[in-house]
């Protein structure tokens, strides 16, 4: 899916709200649980003491989609970038791609990353991170859904401010 | 008795189906699959072969400045699949069959790689040619710099870059 097709049919995305963000590492726990043991959203450290997780940010311009020669890394019809793991040939180029580090090689010899939980969006549910995160930091929905969202959370915080 | 006729038969029409294979040309088909050779010019080193080659034939080692794919004849079961994942199309099958040797040196074949060592962490991470043909592929659309850093590295660096623009840590 090109850049266009993808903006013109509104696909989804995942947004995580670093302010509410507690660092309490369920999104982790949930990750690793549901892809048995192997976790794709990771807490890091980001100074001061404070750890946040970082995952793949399914790029409208994916790099790692471009540098992928089999078309193993491709976009699914949501708009979510995965990986087809009977395509994957393990040479590595995404990794070399993505300017987040986030596609790994596991010793079967293919590359993953967070496919934003198929198989849960394939039963109408939403992604095992988004889900039990308990402070709603993680946003989810279409690019439009996302945006107003964030901007309600914005306008909140400016007005619920509290007075010194 | 009758079918031993019937077979003395039909070999007198059909002719000898053997052939003196050492004193004459040895029977090689098209689909025939030999020994493979790897190009170095085409080869980036991605290690696509060595995943794939199920009696591990192929493989690659990374060791200081040097990325080392090396071919070993002895392991290898001419499955051809080396050539059908190889991305860069750096592998082909010839039908070459006669491989005894008595020198074990020559059952190896290698083909050497510069690493690209980490900008942060120093470790060797990936080949040269490699970076380059994902640079070509993806129009330079990644920065250079970020490029030469290994993914466990860039990780941090999207961490620290997080904590310093959106939450607004100073950090140290």
């Amino acid at each position: 899916m090109d850049l266009e097709t993808f903006s013109k049919y509104g696909g989804v995305n995942r947004v995580i709200n670093y302010d509410v963000c507690i660092g309490c590492y369920t999104c982790e726990e949930v990750c690793s649980f549901i892809h048995e043991g192997k976790g794709y959203i990771v807490l890091y450290d980001i100074g001061g003491g404070l750890n946040k997780p970082i995952s793949c940010f399914h790029c409208a311009k994916a790099p790692c989609v471009t540098a992928c020669p089999t078309g193993a890394m491709h976009r699914d019809k949501d708009g979510a970038v995965l990986v087809d793991i009977s395509k994957c040939i393990g040479c590595s180029a995404c990794l070399a791609a993505c300017p987040f580090g986030i596609p790994e090689i596991i010793p079967p010899g293919f590359a993953t990353k967070c496919d934003l939980c198929n198989p849960l969006r394939s039963e109408g549910l939403t992604p095992g991170c988004v889900s039990m995160c308990p402070t709603r930091a993680i946003v989810w929905g279409t690019t439009a859904e996302v945006a107003k969202e964030l901007r309600v959370r914005a306008l909140k915080k400016l007005i619920y401010k509290p007075v010194p | 008795m009758v079918k031993f006729l019937k077979m003395l038969s039909i070999s007198v029409r059909e002719g000898t189906a053997t052939r003196k294979y050492p004193f004459e040309s040895p029977l090689v088909t098209p689909e025939f699959r030999g020994k493979i050779e790897v190009d170095p010019v085409k080869c980036v080193g991605c290690g696509a072969c060595t995943r794939i080659c199920p009696p591990k034939a192929l493989t690659i080692s990374y060791e200081g400045d040097e990325a080392t794919l090396k071919y070993f004849v002895g392991k290898c079961i001419f499955c051809g699949m080396c050539a059908y994942v190889c991305p860069q199309k750096a592998i082909t099958v010839s039908r070459e069959f006669e491989l005894a040797t008595w020198e074990l040196g020559d059952l190896y074949n290698e083909v050497v790689h510069t690493t690209v060592k980490c900008g942060i962490c120093g470790k060797s991470f990936t080949t040269v040619k490699l970076i380059k043909e994902v640079e070509r592929r993806i129009e330079n659309k990644v920065p250079e710099d970020l490029l030469e850093v290994c993914p466990e590295c860039r990780k941090k660096l999207t961490a620290r870059k997080i904590g310093s623009k959106v939450v607004g840590v100073s950090g140290e």
